[in-house]
């Protein structure tokens, strides 16, 4: 039976009016200082926050948003899976740093992200225990694997790239039970995208095919072959293909880091391209796609945030912040 | 200039030349040294100076790197792709004699299999940007290393040229005059002492011949 998202469609309709609009974002870009960028953030949902801390404790201020971003969605969806699929990635993120840390035996706690759809204290029992009897089926088979890959290599970004394609298949199982397309597509983009990215990167390091198999995330439309094939060709021969795919848009910034060595134009293409995506389906009144698209444009606008906050922080000039500034929804 | 409080007898004479002597040859010893030094240290400060200043460039780079890719990832995650590093650098600090000076000699060997990627990190939750910041950082450690010893080397040199200048300085314009001052003051005393008694024999001799008379 499919599920009704009517209500939480309703409701996300007047968070998202709470979002942070282009003007507010220009004014803290066009701040003097990091003390003045947070201060333009006073009236905003940040504004309870934003008031009490320092301008260096920006991340305090972004998981907290964050944090009651994702509990209100949960509290106002019909099911948790439109939460949970975003949520995956703080997972498999505790996950990484977790298994890194039983290899390293060095404990740090404050880089676990609480916005997991574990709770950290659970997951940090399950592994000191070795026992994933309770996890999920999901993150259980996913640490298994990413551990017999670890033991074979002993490289521990066997690790992540492992846990990575776990994850991306773990949010292709919640896509599939919430019948969306919309869904589906969203991430298989961004699978294509973060690969495409990947193809430049392992490009960029001089690796071999075999190494980019490795690397590459599963469900895209692109599929391995397509970069396989493409791996001793220059990068205008990916120009090239992608031409003729949804991918058009990112190719600037392809040849963007033919030029400059820097992914940074990419990046900022690969997320306004996504956003543009889910701004283009927000309409539907009866699918996820208006919740989704709502904590993702949550989810960037926090990214939007801490790119101005580490820019003002460093003091970097203005239009170097705003080159990288993300679209809004 | 001050004199030694000495008795002025030929006993401390022979001693106080004999110190002189000694003065004198640590002097010129001290000198070439102090030479030796300042020219080594000329040579060490150059490089020390080109490497500085090849270090900070690079390393503003690369620190730009981080500062891009700590602009667009979360602190956390930031965190987790670099917590488990695929290098390891063995550091060997041997401390290597430079004209009686102790200075550190720093050797250093990658540890690592080249099959593992210098990358700890997968690709799909990281920016590109630091890969470029790794692969720059990587480069410059050798650079740093080297500019450590440098630095360390003519940090200690300049303090070894700052004592042996004060050593040379004070044999020069204190132990040396006051030496000679000495000398002097004690060859006249000797001196005197002989002129009386010369005195003392004559007129000794004038009142023999008179009572002969």
């Amino acid at each position: 039976m499919p599920v009704d998202f009517t209500y939480a469609v309703g409701r996300t309709r007047v968070l998202e009016t709470r979002l942070l609009d282009k003007d507010r974002i220009e004014r803290m870009i066009a701040a003097a200082n990091a003390d003045e960028a947070l201060r333009v953030l006073a009236e905003t949902a940040y504004g309870p926050i934003a008031s009490q801390i320092n301008a260096d404790e920006y991340e305090i201020m972004l998981n907290a948003r964050l944090k009651e971003t994702y509990e209100l969605v949960r509290h106002i969806s019909p099911t948790p899976a439109v939460a949970d699929i975003l949520a995956l990635k703080y997972d498999f993120h505790n996950l990484k740093v977790l298994l890194k840390d039983r290899y390293l035996k060095q404990y740090d706690d404050d880089i676990l992200v609480k916005l997991g759809t574990v709770d950290i204290e659970k997951l940090k029992s399950y592994m000191q225990e070795d026992d994933f009897k309770g996890m999920p089926d999901v993150l259980r088979d996913a640490i298994i694997e990413a551990q017999a890959a670890f033991e074979v290599s002993r490289d521990p970004q066997d690790i992540d790239m492992a846990l990575d394609k776990a994850h991306y298949e773990a949010v292709y199982a919640i896509a599939d039970d919430m019948h969306s397309d919309f869904v589906k597509e969203l991430f298989r983009r961004q699978a294509d995208m973060i690969n495409i990215r990947t193809f430049v990167r392992v490009k960029a390091m001089g690796k071999d095919s075999r190494f980019l198999a490795k690397a590459l995330l599963p469900g895209g439309y692109l599929d391995e072959a397509f970069f396989i094939e493409l791996v001793d060709q220059t990068l205008g021969a990916l120009i090239e293909r992608l031409r003729f795919t949804h991918y058009d848009g990112l190719v600037d910034g392809i040849a963007e880091f033919e030029r400059t060595e820097r992914l940074t134009a990419y990046e900022k293409l690969m997320d306004d391209e996504l956003l543009s995506y889910i701004r283009d389906n927000r309409s539907d009144p009866f699918g996820p796609a208006a919740i989704i698209g709502y904590l993702w444009a949550l989810e960037n606008e926090t990214r939007i945030v801490r790119i101005i906050m580490v820019g003002k922080i460093n003091h970097m000039p203005s239009d170097a912040i705003r080159q990288r500034v993300r679209e809004v929804y | 200039m001050a004199q030694m409080n000495v008795n002025p007898t030929r006993m401390e004479l022979t001693r106080l030349k004999g110190q002189l002597a000694t003065a004198v040859r640590g002097h010129d010893l001290m000198k070439d040294k102090r030479d030796e030094l300042m020219r080594r240290f000329m040579d060490l400060i150059k490089k020390n100076k080109e490497l500085r200043e090849k270090v900070e460039v690079e390393l503003t780079e690369a620190l730009h790197s981080v500062l891009l890719a700590r602009a667009v990832m979360s602190k956390e995650m930031l965190e987790e792709a670099v917590m488990y590093p695929t290098r390891r650098m063995d550091i060997n600090i041997e401390m290597v004699n430079l004209m009686s000076v102790e200075v550190p000699s720093i050797q250093y060997k990658e540890d690592g299999s080249a099959d593992v990627s210098m990358y700890p990190y997968g690709f799909a939750n990281t920016s590109g940007e630091l890969d470029s910041a790794i692969a720059r950082l990587h480069e410059i450690l050798p650079d740093m290393l080297e500019l450590a010893q440098v630095e360390k080397t003519c940090q200690r040199l300049a303090d070894e040229i700052e004592r042996t200048r004060r050593r040379v300085n004070a044999l020069e314009y204190i132990m040396i005059p006051q030496l000679e001052e000495t000398i002097r003051y004690i060859t006249m005393k000797l001196d005197e002492n002989e002129r009386s008694t010369l005195t003392r024999l004559m007129k000794v001799k004038e009142m023999l011949q008179e009572r002969n008379l």
